[in-house]
């Protein structure tokens, strides 16, 4: 969950901010993510919609980088 | 185009590439077999008009204006269409915020069911939205102006947090 201050949260934090990810570590984790997420979209909305395409057309900016 | 532009084009063209290569190979080895990620070109753009049949679609998005709109001013994008056995079954495009700090999760949108079954998207494309944020070094994916309440309850499953004041999901890239 967001927000956990665990030890395996912190390690991958400081590891992101210091060195990143190889290829292979990034592929490894979206295995493990992918895993968790396939059951949770089981129960996916049928017209699965997001977004704002008016704004992006019209050219209006949202960008809120320290909104959280 | 400026050439500093043209120049970011080029470079972050390739990291969507390697990012939607990566994904699709993420996706397919779960068992998806299947499924296939690539960037948002004529033929998928081409096989969008037939979404615009569907009597099932809560926003008639004209993803053709929309795509080269969005194509024409952020070269840092990231973008997906989603084919199923070559039946184009999603679409979703973002960007880096300007300080690059977040990946934003800009539009997506599922086929409407109306014109034929398919498997779920949002896995998937949570998946690749993951890879291109770690690879540009993004701390942070936000998920951005969820149409309903159905949506945002559904984000949330995937522990993305709601922030009211911006209309935005967002969950830290680990």
């Amino acid at each position: 969950m967001l927000g956990d201050q665990n030890d395996i949260d912190k390690a991958r934090r400081k590891k992101r901010d210091r060195s990143g990810w190889t290829l292979e570590e990034i592929k490894k984790n979206a295995e493990k993510e992918l895993k968790n997420f396939k059951e949770i979209s089981k129960n996916e909305p049928s017209d699965l919609s997001s977004g704002d395409m008016d704004k992006i057309i019209r050219g209006e900016d949202d960008d809120e980088d320290n909104k959280e | 185009m400026l050439a500093t532009h043209f120049d970011a084009e080029r470079r972050y063209s390739a990291i969507r590439k390697e990012a939607l290569a990566a994904a699709t190979e993420v996706v397919q080895s779960s068992g998806n077999k299947s499924m296939r990620l690539s960037e948002i070109d004529s033929k998928a753009l081409a096989a969008f008009r037939s979404w615009e049949s569907s009597q099932t679609r809560i926003k008639d998005w004209d993803w053709v204006e929309g795509y080269n709109t969005f194509r024409f001013r952020y070269p840092k994008r990231f973008e997906m269409a989603l084919w199923e056995t070559n039946n184009l079954v999603g679409l979703s495009m973002g960007r880096p915020t300007y300080q690059g700090t977040a990946l934003r999760l800009d539009v997506v949108e599922a086929s409407p069911l109306d014109l034929g079954e398919r498997s779920s998207i949002f896995d998937s494309v949570l998946v690749a939205y993951g890879i291109y944020a770690r690879l540009i070094n993004a701390k942070q994916i936000r998920i951005m102006h969820p149409v309903n309440k159905s949506v945002i309850s559904y984000y949330e499953k995937f522990s993305y947090k709601y922030v009211s004041s911006g209309d935005f999901l967002y969950r830290e890239v680990l």
